[in-house]
Parts: C-alpha cells; sequence; structure tokens
C-alpha cells in the first residue's frame, strides 16, 4: 500500500530538488503517494496564501511530509516561513542527525550523534519591546511544561534509536531560573530512563568539546538558542549544511526537512545539490517502514560519493541535480 | 615600576600565579605587584569571595591580574567574574585565540580575536517566575552599550591592524534588540570606512568557525554568544589552557586565564601556567610594556615547539617547575 505523505515544495532551489527526489524514491521502488503543496514565499508571489488550510490539513492527515526549505516573504524578508509553519502546526522538537558521510571532506570522521532542539520557546517567541528609546528587552520564556515534554520526547528517541547517553545542554550557572527549570524537567524525566546515562554540560564547554572531541557525544538535548548554534556548528564538523538534515516532530507529525543555501537564481537550474534533500528522504522511507528501499537508497548515495567521480558544484565538482539523481539511480542494486 | 593588582585566586591559582611572575619578572616586566584575595582565601580571610578591599585596590591600580577563583555554588554569592565585570564596568571580553605549535588539533592557521560585550544581554541575571512553572529571563541590550562594545572592536582592529570585523547577531528572532545592534554597527563602522566589516547570524558563525576558522578575525558580539563562541574558538586550537583573556574597560582592566581552578590537581606542582601567562603578556602589553610581551608570546611559541618540560595537560612528562623554567631559558633566544 502506498503511503500518503505531504510534499510541501518551498520553490526556489527546490523545484530542482523534489523532481530528483521523487525520481530516485521511484527508482527505488518507494511506495508512496505525494500530495504536493506549494508554500511560503513561492506560494505568496504566486498569489496563493503561503501557509495554506489544505497544506497544514494534508500534514496533520497524512502525518508525514517531506519539505524544502519555504523562501521568505516577497513583501518582507524577515518573515520566515519556516518557522510560522512549525508553529502552525505546533511543532515542538527537531531533531538533526550528524553523521560523516562517506567521500565528503571534514575535519572529524566518525561523528555519529544527534541534536535534539526544543522548538516552542527560549529567545524564539520573539516577544521583545522597546523601554525607551535605546532600551530593548527579550523575553526568553521556559515552561515546565514544554521542558518536560521535550525531554521525554529526547529520552523516548534515543531509547529508540539503541543510543546510551544523553547530554542536557544548558547555561543554569548564568540562568538559575530559567535553565534551573529545565535542568530540573530533565533530572526528572532521566528517572523514568534509567537504561539511558544522563549528563549535563554548560553550553560554552559543549561547543569547545564539539570542535575538539565530538566523538565523546551520542545525544545532545537542549532549548532552541543553543540548539540552533549547536546544530550549525556540528554541521560544520562532518562537512557542512548539505550534509545535514532536520526531522520536525510534532503530535502525530513529522517533517523530513532539507536545508539547503543557495538561491535558484545565483547558483542557476538545476544546478543544486540534491544531498540536503536526499538525507531527509531516506529517514522518511524508513520512518515509512519501507527498510529495504531506504538502505537501497544509502548505499547508491555512498557508492556514488565513494567513487567521487560525480560530485556537485558546491562540494567540488561539476555535475548538475539530474546527473546527480541519474548516477545514485544506476547506482542501485 | 607600575603596580599590578595580583589576586593569585584558589586551586591551582597560587601556583600558575607564581610561575607567572617569575617568567614576567624575567622577561623584564618592571611590575611592582600588589597582592590581593578573591575566592576561597578571600572567605577564609574576610568572609565573602570578593572583599571592598580586593575592588578597592583594582579601583587604586585600574590594572589587574586574576588567577582562577571558586565561587561557592549555593551560598548566596554571586559568581565572582559577573561582579568584577559589573562592579569594575569591565564592559569588554577580548579573547585573541591563534594556533600554537605542538598541539594537537585539527585546525590550522587559526588567528582571531572574540570581543564580547559583558555587561548585558541575559547576564543581568533579571529572571521570575510569572506562575508556578513558567519562568522569563529579560535579554537587555541597550544602543549605549552597544555602540560602546562595536566601537571597541572597530578601534582595536585599526590598532592591531586587523584585516577584518564581523559582527554577530540573531536579528532574524530579535528584530529589534538585534536589529538595534546592527544599527549601531552601520553608525560605528561608518566612522572606520579604511576596515572591512560584515555581519552574520550566530549559527552561520558556528557553522563557519567549524568549517574553515581561517575566514574569521575580530568578531563581536553581545554576552551570551561572547560567551559561547570564544569558548568555542579556545577549543579551536586547544583549549583553555592556553588562551589568554582580558576584561576591559574604560577605568580599568582585568587580564586572567579563563580556565578553572583545578582543584583535583591543586597542591601538586603539576599545573600549566600558559593561560595565565599568556594573559600576563596581554596585560604587559596594556600597559605599554610591549618588549617583555613580545618576548614572553615568543618564548611559550618556542616552549611548546621544543617539547621539553612541558606539564601533562599538554603531552608532557613534566610539572609547574618544569615548565617555568623553560619558559625562562626561552626568553633568550
Amino acid at each position: 500500500m502506498a503511503k500518503r505523505v505531504t510534499l510541501i515544495q518551498g520553490g526556489g532551489v527546490g523545484l530542482d530538488l523534489v523532481p530528483a527526489i521523487q525520481k530516485i524514491l521511484k527508482a527505488a521502488d518507494v511506495q508512496v503517494e505525494w500530495d504536493e503543496h506549494l508554500a511560503g514565499g513561492a506560494a505568496e508571489a504566486a498569489g496563493k496564501p503561503a501557509l495554506s488550510k489544505e497544506l497544514l490539513a494534508s500534514v496533520r492527515t497524512n502525518g508525514f511530509a517531506l519539505k524544502t526549505k519555504l523562501l521568505p516573504s516577497p513583501r518582507d524578508e524577515h518573515i520566515n516561513y519556516n518557522i510560522r509553519l512549525r508553529k502552525d502546526l505546533g511543532l515542538f522538537a527537531s531533531v538533526r542527525p550528524l553523521k560523516n558521510l562517506p567521500g565528503l571532506k571534514s575535519r572529524f570522521q566518525n561523528v555519529d550523534l544527534m541534536i535534539v532542539r526544543e522548538l516552542t520557546e527560549d529567545l524564539y517567541a520573539s516577544i521583545e519591546h522597546v523601554i525607551v528609546d535605546g532600551v530593548v528587552q527579550s523575553l526568553k520564556v521556559v515552561t515546565e511544561a514544554a521542558s518536560t515534554r521535550f525531554f521525554r520526547f529526547a529520552f523516548e528517541l534515543t531509547r529508540s534509536a539503541g543510543r546510551k547517553m544523553i547530554h542536557c545542554v544548558h547555561k543554569a550557572n548564568i540562568l538559575k531560573l530559567a535553565d534551573g527549570l529545565v535542568l530540573e524537567a530533565f533530572r526528572s524525566v532521566a528517572k523514568d530512563f534509567p537504561d539511558i546515562q544522563a549528563k549535563e554540560i554548560i553550553v560554552d564547554n559543549c561547543c569547545m568539546q564539539m570542535v575538539s572531541k565530538p566523538t565523546q557525544f551520542d545525544v545532545l538535548a537542549m532549548g532552541n538558542l543553543y540548539g540552533d548554534i549547536v546544530s550549525d556548528l556540528g554541521a560544520g564538523l562532518i562537512g557542512g549544511i548539505s550534509a545535514t538534515h532536520a526531522i520536525n516532530h510534532g503530535d502525530g507529525i513529522r517533517i523530513f526537512d532539507a536545508f539547503h543555501g543557495g538561491k535558484r537564481e545565483v547558483i542557476g537550474e538545476n544546478r543544486a545539490n540534491p544531498l540536503p534533500v536526499i538525507l531527509p528522504a531516506i529517514d522518511l522511507v524508513e520512518a515509512l517502514g519501507q527498510k529495504e528501499q531506504a538502505a537501497r537508497i544509502q548505499s547508491a548515495l555512498e557508492k556514488v560519493l565513494n567513487e567521487g567521480k560525480l560530485r556537485p558544484d558546491d562540494i567540488g565538482g561539476h555535475a548538475s541535480t539530474t546527473e546527480m539523481a541519474d548516477a545514485i539511480i544506476s547506482a542501485m542494486d | 615600576m607600575t603596580p599590578v593588582v595580583m589576586i593569585p585566586g584558589d586551586g591551582i591559582g597560587p601556583e600558575v600565579m607564581n610561575a607567572t611572575c617569575k617568567v614576567v619578572e624575567a622577561a623584564g616586566g618592571r611590575i611592582d605587584w600588589i597582592e590581593a584575595q578573591a575566592g576561597i582565601p578571600a572567605i577564609e580571610k574576610y568572609g565573602e569571595p570578593l572583599p571592598d578591599v580586593t575592588l578597592d585596590l583594582v579601583r587604586k591600580y585600574r590594572v589587574a591580574i586574576k588567577g582562577p577563583c571558586t565561587t561557592p555554588v549555593g551560598k548566596g554569592f554571586r559568581s565572582i567574574n559577573v561582579r568584577l565585570r559589573k562592579d569594575l564596568e569591565l564592559y569588554a571580553s577580548v579573547r585573541p585565540v591563534k594556533t600554537l605549535p605542538s598541539i594537537k588539533v585539527p585546525y590550522t592557521d587559526v588567528d582571531l580575536i572574540v570581543v564580547r560585550e559583558n555587561t548585558e544581554g541575559l547576564y543581568a541575571g533579571i529572571e521570575h517566575y510569572v506562575i508556578p512553572g513558567i519562568v522569563e529571563s529579560l535579554r537587555l541590550v541597550t544602543r549605549n552599550a552597544a555602540e560602546r562594545i562595536l566601537r571597541y572592536a572597530f578601534e582595536m582592529a585599526r590598532n592591531l591592524g586587523r584585516r577584518k570585523v564581523t559582527v554577530v547577531h540573531k536579528a532574524d528572532v530579535l528584530p529589534l534588540s538585534d536589529g538595534m545592534f546592527l544599527e549601531a554597527a552601520h553608525r560605528v563602522a561608518d566612522d572606520y570606512p579604511f576596515i572591512e566589516w560584515d555581519d552574520q547570524p550566530i549559527d552561520r558563525v558556528a557553522l563557519g568557525l567549524a568549517l574553515d576558522p581561517t575566514r574569521y578575525d575580530v568578531m563581536v558580539m553581545e554576552n551570551l554568544f561572547g560567551d559561547v563562541m570564544s569558548d568555542l574558538c579556545a577549543g579551536l586550537v586547544g583549549g583553555l589552557g592556553v588562551v589568554p583573556g582580558a576584561n576591559i574597560g574604560s577605568k580599568y582592566a582585568m587580564f586572567e586565564a579563563v580556565h578553572g581552578s583545578a582543584p583535583d590537581i591543586a597542591g601538586k606542582g603539576v599545573a600549566n601556567p600558559i593561560a595565565l601567562l599568556r594573559s600576563a603578556a596581554m596585560m604587559l602589553d596594556h600597559i605599554g610594556q610591549r618588549d617583555p610581551a613580545a618576548r614572553i608570546e615568543s618564548s611559550v611559541r618556542r616552549t611548546l615547539e621544543r617539547k621539553t618540560g612541558l606539564t601533562r595537560d599538554l603531552g608532557g612528562d613534566g610539572n609547574t617547575a618544569s615548565i617555568t623554567k623553560e619558559l625562562i631559558a626561552n626568553l633568550q633566544a
């Protein structure tokens, strides 16, 4: 039975990435029925709502979505629809798997960790006001309810991924109340998971350890801002943002999110590196229970990267999006 | 002879301070050390970790060097370091980070300086429970403090002949506070048309540093970002045991190693004095004793290159006495 999955088309580079990944999944015999929706700034530019009711309903019904990056509003580049979508769907945790890809140059090898980031609170509530001219305060909001839900999710994820250790990343030495509350929630949830080693680390030390010895970590769980910083730092350790992806979780919802830089107008049509969408797609296929197909795509991808004959522009080659997709398809067993 | 307040601190503090003073004198530093207490010895003598008598001495002599000091946790004492910065209005934290010889790290040719605003942000310690289970912490940003730290960074870049300043922020999530910080950056940069500058969000900086830290030169940012980035950068060159630090205001300046007091090895004579010694070199530079400052810096590099007498954390089998001997011997070359 083909499973219905919402495909959130963000436009721009996504216009090249989506056909490429659809082709790859089809070749791997993945049973999926796409429910495609144009969203974000690209939808707005086409005179449609950026985040339509149909799109939100589709994600809620299907429970699974594959998404390319949403462009900012054509009215105001500060309107970030990726963040709005998270809010509209109540997504509360973002998971960033970090693992070296074969053939991809990086500073560190044998990195294999997961960063779990809280998505609803912290400074990202963007509650700010001007007290008097020249004095601004922003609120960092932390609640016990969100922290507890988040850490329960992180511990369950750690267990189901067969991982053994989780670090809570915090700054409770300075933010005694806010991060103190986070730590309390972490410690109390940890009691229900005696099989998982629960540790704590201050965010500045965590960043220092990440650039010194990232292999010491297994799962790192943290608030929104620290998560934003540490996830991208982690991406840098394994070769860059195009080697990473995220899975954003809400109640009964999982969005497999592709990160990609570059504007299509700048890098050109059919020039984007398809890795950013292949990685979340593999995780999606696995989550759909089609493990064999996921493994086929993974090994074909590794074969192409290992051979190194074909590489996209951003990692030192000249292959187009289609050429990369075709190479991966021909490398399938 | 220039009087400088010398605060040995606790743990390994007195040992590394003793070593530092010896090397400074051997390098031709003309310093009249005025000893003062903070941390555990101050609690024993005065009943509090940062007594007024110490603060008064710093106010009198303007310049101080400080070893690691422990603030007892849970006894109602505020952090010694946070209080020093606040009471003495040491608004700029300066952390030069440069690749050192013989220290095994995956990064080479790092040469950057992190300038951190020290008085605002989330470190104001303004937090409260809205209702049980919900905490708000205030992140305060003022235009005056923003302009002051930015001007400090640009002025420093000019004086040191650095090529570029990167202003680090999170203005997409915090448009009012970090928006104001960015506006201030534009105004200040306008006064330095001969210095190249750009601005980058904190997550992109984390990624960029992990990928290729040689892209960065002087970086300036608010308190929490600066805290995290200065330790991250220390990790790029070998950690807190080798990087110096300074906290500078318009009236006073405090130079310090940023590592902890390492009570586990205190009193054993095995501590590494390099971080504090390099902070002393920054201090000598600050008071115009350029020649001994430069001699100390080259002696540190030579000592690491020759690998004789190094302490265990640096991969040697020596102790504080042996590395001090080497550091003094290598001043003459």
